[in-house]
């Protein structure tokens, strides 16, 4: 039985309201390896390079191959059983990185190599950098992949507007996250600004994205935590961060859109003042190791809504059918009620999860749909 | 120079005040070895018990750890002629394939803090690596990290590769990171499990023998 899209459904769910309907799936992201692997397809062109540098330019012979891409991305979003496509904004800033061999299952960058931020530098360490960096104008920042997406969004399903890096992250990629700590001493007007700038544009993104027909979503991906704690403290968060949080966060539901807010680690100190002050309306990635997400739907199921939290360590590395009896577990505390819960990973359809895994863990939310609404 | 001044300063982060005290306990005649001792380390112990228990986060250890640096480099040339032994040596280093070393950074500046001598070779290392770093250091203790869960394979081979060069008993190993459990550790052979850098120090101490602190 194949999964009928109702992003109203899911909107409901989101905000909590009734009536009790069948456990929308929610995933922040799809890697494109995930992609290829389920439809057995592979992309035409290299995707990691439009979604680190949506800024450049494009040519006329590029189009075909990233229109394809895209609709890949949509075919994959109707047959897994989301009520949404999601797709990146074109907010990226220029970085730092560092290569080493992929190690997942499902490896699709060329030569190979995967790229992950540099955690000590970058290119903004003193104010002589910031001058020269090419910070973009908030009005040139161009969102094609969004817009492409958003009109040939099938019937039923709506669009999600991924934020890739929010205002800490972009702000720490730019320093690298041990300058950015040593400066918060050092050179306080720097971080300032830089966060500011940062700010600026993560607003306009989320105002410009939030305004597409057919966006409904907006998700705002800011990885605050580690394992025991903030990286830096909630002191600093609540002076350079929560500010920007809130302006975006006002942004979006102005233009009465959902504001999803993703954050990897133990933030837990901050999620009062997310809900409560900055109005997220759901908060998505939780590790068992941290938080399992029952526990996180127990302390704040009542005033936000919770997404995803099936671990991604299990999703690596278990059995299918362990797999399947840790998501019945999840649902059995988070979607009793019908509402305010969305099944998923916890972070993203990483390539690294094996895919009968992945398909077993969406495979469980369809029983359990049946089992409690007659359709999946 | 009341050092308890100086262990407050390592606490703070102050690095320039850090070393002026040393500077001025040394012109006192306080043994390096006392300062070290009775300021320096107590004072970074300090900062890993308050990053323990959440008071303190990345900025802080390391305001902490660049102290304890500049103190170390006042004292340095002194501690060697007096011939000063840390309380074991440590390879530290995250797994191949796995490029994420604030961590393992954080681990490895609490266990120097904490008097130990820490050869951190950096993040991305081979097996080979660090079967040769514990050779040419002759170190008793080595550490991994890991955040991807899809380089937990490589940590089981750095244990393989080091168990296969120095048997059980020889060279300690402990592991840690995101995805690593205390189950896993077990499983793979490693001697211990530390959740976070404080546990990791107390981990260290009694892989090698010595006294719990008090």
């Amino acid at each position: 039985m194949q999964h009928t899209p109702d992003f109203e459904n899911l909107r409901r769910t989101i905000l909590r309201q009734g009536p009790a309907g069948p456990v929308p799936f929610f995933d922040l992201f799809a890697d494109p390896g995930m992609v290829e692997t389920v439809l057995e397809e592979k992309f035409p062109v290299n995707l990691h390079h439009y979604i680190e540098e949506p800024m450049l330019a494009l040519s006329a012979d590029e189009m075909p191959g990233l229109m394809k891409s895209l609709d890949m991305y949509v075919r994959f979003c109707r047959e897994v059983g989301y009520d949404y496509v999601f797709m990146v904004t074109g907010f990226s800033l220029q970085r730092k990185f560092k290569a080493a061999a992929d190690t997942a299952g499902a490896q699709n960058w060329p030569d190979g190599q995967r790229y992950w931020q540099d955690e000590a530098s970058g290119p903004i360490q003193s104010w002589a950098d910031f001058e020269a960096y090419p910070w973009p104008k908030a009005e040139d920042l161009s969102h094609a992949g969004l817009e492409y997406v958003s009109a040939v969004v099938p019937e039923g399903m709506k669009v999600a507007a991924f934020m890739y890096g929010g205002v800490f992250e972009h702000s720490t990629w730019l320093m690298g996250l041990e300058s950015f700590a040593l400066a918060l001493r050092d050179q306080p007007d720097l971080v300032e600004a830089i966060c500011q700038r940062v700010g600026e544009l993560a607003t306009a993104t989320a105002t410009q994205a939030a305004t597409i027909d057919n966006v409904e979503m907006v998700f705002l991906s800011d990885d605050l935590g580690f394992f025991s704690g903030t990286l830096v403290s909630p002191k600093v968060i609540r002076r350079y961060i929560v500010p920007h949080y809130k302006k975006i966060a006002d942004a979006v539901h102005a233009s009465r859109k959902l504001l999803v807010f993703h954050s990897c680690g133990n933030m837990y100190a901050m999620m009062d003042e997310l809900v409560g002050d900055v109005g997220i309306d759901a908060k998505h990635s939780f590790e068992d190791k941290i938080l399992p997400v029952e526990e996180a739907y127990r302390r704040w199921g009542n005033r936000v809504a919770i997404l995803g939290g099936v671990d991604m360590d299990l999703l690596g590395r278990a059995s299918e059918d362990q797999v399947r009896a840790r998501t019945r577990q999840i649902l059995e505390v988070c979607a009793v009620k019908g509402t305010g819960y969305c099944l998923g990973t916890g972070n993203t359809a990483a390539n690294y999860i094996p895919r009968r895994n992945y398909l077993a863990m969406l495979d469980e939310g369809r029983r359990w749909n049946r089992e409690h609404f007659g359709r999946a | 120079m009341d050092l308890l001044l100086v262990k407050q300063r390592v606490v703070a982060g102050d690095a320039q005040g850090t070393a002026a005290g040393v500077r001025e306990a040394l012109a006192e005649h306080v043994a390096a070895e006392t300062i070290l001792q009775s300021a320096l380390i107590p004072g970074m112990e300090e900062v890993g018990d308050l990053f323990g228990r959440g008071e303190y986060f990345v900025p802080e250890l390391l305001f902490a750890a660049r102290a304890m640096s500049a103190a170390l480099e006042v004292l340095r040339p002194l501690l060697a002629v007096s011939g000063y032994e840390p309380a074991g040596k440590v390879v530290m280093g995250t797994v191949q394939g796995d490029l994420h070393d604030i961590g393992k950074k954080l681990v490895a500046i609490v266990l120097a803090g904490s008097g130990f001598d820490v050869v951190d070779l950096g993040s991305d290392v081979a097996p080979d690596r660090f079967v040769e770093s514990v050779k040419q250091s002759g170190a008793r203790l080595v550490g991994l990290s890991s955040l991807l869960t899809t380089t937990l394979p490589a940590m089981e081979a750095t244990v393989r590769a080091l168990r296969a060069a120095r048997p059980a008993g020889e060279v300690h190993i402990m592991v840690g990171g995101a995805p690593v459990t205390d189950a896993f550790a077990q499983r793979i052979g490693a001697d211990g499990y530390g959740a976070d850098a404080s546990s990791a120090v107390a981990l260290a101490r009694q892989l090698l023998g010595l006294p719990a602190r008090t």
